[in-house]
Formats: C-alpha cells, sequence, structure tokens
C-alpha cells in the first residue's frame, strides 16, 4: 500500500477489483448488444455471401474421442430461405486415446439450408450436405504393428441445425451442429466408422454479392 | 433360374413404356418436340447434392454410403431429366472393401402435375442408364484390385418435397440391373472372404435410396419467362 501511494496508484482489494471488472465486462457487453440492436440488418437476403473460419470440436461416436479441427463455411443465398452451402474441415488433433484410430479426418461438405424465418434478427436453419472426407487410420497389422493406412476418400452423409443471429448488415453470430454419417474403408483389417458430431460456433462476416431484382418475371404461382 | 426370371420381368417393365412412346404418331411427337419450348416449366436446370445407401446383390449386408451431385434440366412441365455422380464405398464383411464411382442420367415423369412446383409433394417415376466402375480388395496390405465397368438400365420410384418451388427435397429409390464383367465376392464357410473373377459377362442388382436437395438455378431456354 505504501508503494501505490507513493507512486500515486490505487489498486482495488482483490475480491472488490474482480467484482468491478465483471460489472464492467457487463457493462461493455449490454452497451454492444445496445448498439447493434440500433445496425441495419438485411431486409432480403437474396444475393448475400455469409463466410466464417473458427476452431471447432467433434465426437466420433466409434472411438469415442473429442476431435478438433479448423473449419471454413461459406453460404451464398439464392433467396430469402435458401442458400447453397459449402463447408471444409482441417482435422488438426484427433486425439485417439491409444496409437490406433482416425487420425486424419478432413472432410469437404456441400449442399443447401432452408432457413426458416423471413429475414430478422434471429436466423433457424436447417441443412443437407453430402460430402467427402480424406481420412487415413492408424492400425494395427498381423504381427501387432501400428500402421497407417493411405490417405482415402470416404463418402458422408451430413445435416445440420444451426442459428444465425444478425447484429448488424456486416456481421452474425451463430452456431451449428452438424451430424455426421459415413465409414473408411481401406486395407486395415475393419472398416471404420465416421460417425460424428461436429460443432461450430462464433462471428460470421457478411457480404453482399448482388442485388436482387424487383421486377423479375414471376411464373404462375410461384 | 429365379433371378433370371426376375430380370425378365423387370426388362419388359422397363421397355413397356418405350414401346408406348414408339407407338404414338409422328404428329403427336413433332407437338411434343415443340411443347419443349412453349411450356412454362421447360428449360429449368436444378443443382443438387445427394447422399445415397446402397445395396449390392452381391454383398447385400454390406451396405454401401455414398455422396454425390446431380442435375436436372427439365423438358416439359411433366417430363424432367436428372444427371448424376456418386462416389461410392462399402465394407464387405469386414474383410474386403468395394468402392463404386458411377455416373447416369434419369428422365423423371411426373405421375402428378406438379403444377409449377407449387404442389407440395410432387411423385415420380424415372428410368435411364447409368455407367458403373467397381474395384474390390481384400483387406490387408498388398492385396489385388479387382475391377470392372459396367452400364446399367434403371428404374426410380420418387418424390419431391417442395419447399419453396425453387427448392426441393426428394427421397427416391433406385434399382439398376449393372451388365459387364462377373466380380463376385463370396464368403466362405470357414469366414474368409473370397473375390472371383469370372469370364463372360454377368450381371448384378443394387438398389440406392437417395436423399437429395435441389435448387432451380438458371433457366437455359425460355429466359423470358423467368424464375419467379
Amino acid at each position: 500500500m505504501e508503494y501505490e501511494k507513493r507512486i500515486g496508484v490505487t489498486t482495488w482489494p482483490c475480491n472488490r477489483g474482480r467484482t468491478v471488472n465483471r460489472l464492467m465486462l457487463v457493462a461493455a457487453i449490454t452497451l454492444v448488444g445496445l448498439s447493434s440492436q440500433a445496425q441495419k440488418i438485411w431486409e432480403n437476403r437474396t444475393g448475400c455471401a455469409i463466410a466464417q473460419g473458427d476452431l471447432a470440436p467433434g465426437y466420433l461416436f466409434a472411438q469415442k474421442t473429442v476431435t478438433a479441427y479448423v473449419d471454413g463455411d461459406a453460404a451464398i443465398f439464392f433467396e430469402n430461405r435458401f442458400a447453397a452451402e459449402g463447408a471444409l474441415w482441417v482435422s488438426f488433433a484427433t486425439a485417439a486415446s491409444g496409437p490406433t484410430g482416425v487420425k486424419v479426418n478432413d472432410a469437404m461438405f456441400w449442399g443447401a439450408e432452408y432457413h426458416f424465418l423471413k429475414p430478422s434478427r434471429w436466423d433457424p436453419y436447417v441443412s443437407l450436405t453430402p460430402g467427402v472426407g480424406l481420412v487415413s487410420v492408424a492400425y494395427r497389422n498381423g504381427e501387432g504393428v501400428v500402421m497407417r493406412t493411405p490417405y482415402e476418400l470416404a463418402p458422408l452423409g451430413s445435416a445440420s441445425i444451426g442459428c444465425n443471429y444478425y447484429v448488424g448488415s456486416i456481421f452474425h453470430f451463430f452456431v451449428k451442429v452438424q451430424g455426421v454419417f459415413g465409414q473408411v474403408t481401406s486395407v486395415m483389417p475393419t472398416s471404420s466408422r465416421l460417425d460424428e458430431l461436429k460443432f461450430t460456433g462464433g462471428l460470421a462476416f457478411n457480404l453482399r454479392l448482388w442485388k436482387p431484382k424487383k421486377d423479375a418475371p414471376k411464373q404462375k404461382g410461384w | 433360374m429365379k433371378s433370371f426370371h426376375w430380370t425378365v420381368v423387370f426388362l419388359i417393365a422397363l421397355l413397356f413404356p418405350i414401346a408406348a412412346l414408339h407407338a404414338q404418331d409422328s404428329t403427336k411427337a413433332d407437338s411434343k418436340a415443340k411443347q419443349i419450348f412453349s411450356d412454362n416449366f421447360g428449360g429449368l436446370v436444378s443443382l443438387g447434392a445427394r447422399t445415397d445407401i446402397n445395396i449390392f446383390t452381391a454383398a447385400p449386408k454390406s451396405p454401401g454410403i455414398g455422396s454425390g451431385g446431380s442435375l436436372r434440366v427439365q423438358l416439359l412441365d411433366r417430363l424432367n431429366t436428372e444427371w448424376f455422380g456418386d462416389y461410392v464405398t462399402s465394407s464387405l464383411y469386414n474383410k474386403a472393401h468395394r468402392v463404386d464411382a458411377h455416373i447416369g442420367w434419369n428422365v423423371m415423369f411426373y405421375v402428378l402435375d406438379p403444377k409449377g412446383f407449387t404442389r407440395k409433394f410432387t411423385p415420380f417415376v424415372a428410368a435411364g442408364q447409368c455407367f458403373d466402375y467397381t474395384s474390390v480388395r481384400l483387406n490387408g496390405e498388398n492385396q489385388p484390385l479387382r475391377s470392372k465397368a459396367t452400364a446399367a438400365v434403371q428404374m426410380e420410384l420418387g418424390c419431391h418435397y417442395n419447399i419453396t418451388p425453387r427448392f426441393d427435397i426428394s427421397l427416391s429409390t433406385l434399382y439398376d440391373l449393372h451388365l459387364g464383367k462377373d466380380l463376385d465376392t463370396d464368403l466362405n464357410p470357414d469366414g474368409t472372404v473370397s473375390v472371383t473373377e469370372s469370364k463372360g459377362a454377368g450381371w448384378e442388382g443394387h438398389v440406392m435410396f437417395i436423399l437429395s436437395a435441389h435448387y432451380k438455378i438458371f433457366r437455359l431456354w425460355n429466359t423470358k419467362k423467368g424464375l419467379g
């Protein structure tokens, strides 16, 4: 305390300081929230693209391990409620508990998203995205030696549910859960299942690629 | 022998609609051709993604998982075509593995008038052809790769669920009859698997359950009619 007085700095007692810090954090989040409410969001999603990249966890059911990925997603809205989606997942830790199991589980997905609500801040959606994995598995051969398979292509089926929250026209927050099923076959004695739940969430960016035509001719009933 | 009878029945069922089409007079055929450019929904092109479960009669207890894409080009209000490609892998009795790459096309006929795809459920029947490259290899290092290329005739029954007129989810069942080199995978009584190549042609049945999502992207012709 003496030293602090000498140099003219006042520090809070430890517990009190933490409380103040928490209050400041809550105030900052509230302010960001309030200011974002004032920002404009898209009134028409047609022609907009969204993109995000983040670190994402997964859970491989067959080997009961948590996996980790670098994930990049992009979607282009062709209608207010429809977007074409593409995603790239690169595994950097498959955290197998033993020396054997799926060691590389990269994947690419493509497909369609259906967004339930008209443009608003909340944007829940579902998607159907088949894909293909690039997989390598460690296994024990007949002599008990651990071997690695070459990289194999594995067809994957997947569906996901997610929700975006638009805080402005430039970016939004999102969460998504993706269920994946598939199997990899290679030189190892038995095939390996690739059934997995993948989780993503964070900040994504929005970009308008084109302005929707207002006076486009319409088919009867469309 | 029983399977041969089923094959004959299948082929007759497949050829019957073709014979019926030939029975139409040429004037009607001409007007059908013109209809391609006058029907409201002719020229629509849809792009889609699909995932499928595959059962091959050579190893019916070892279903394969496939993924791919397809393109639809609509000719008439009730007639569509589909061009597809799939990549399928199967684990055969957990002793061998099989990889199939196939491309093909179908002509789809809408059983009920889709009313410009404003009808929510649009059932269809389809028939077409498919070309398949198959490779089979026993599990384990340095096992030889056996492969075959086949052509297939196919029939499909399915239904679109039109979420919006431009966007649909489809569920269908397709039966392929692959004709080509005979490549059999047999589970022996001692639990081992053997892959045998026979001389001459053989056939193999292939059932696919397909889940797909398609979106109408643009018009190839009738462009002035717009997309909605």
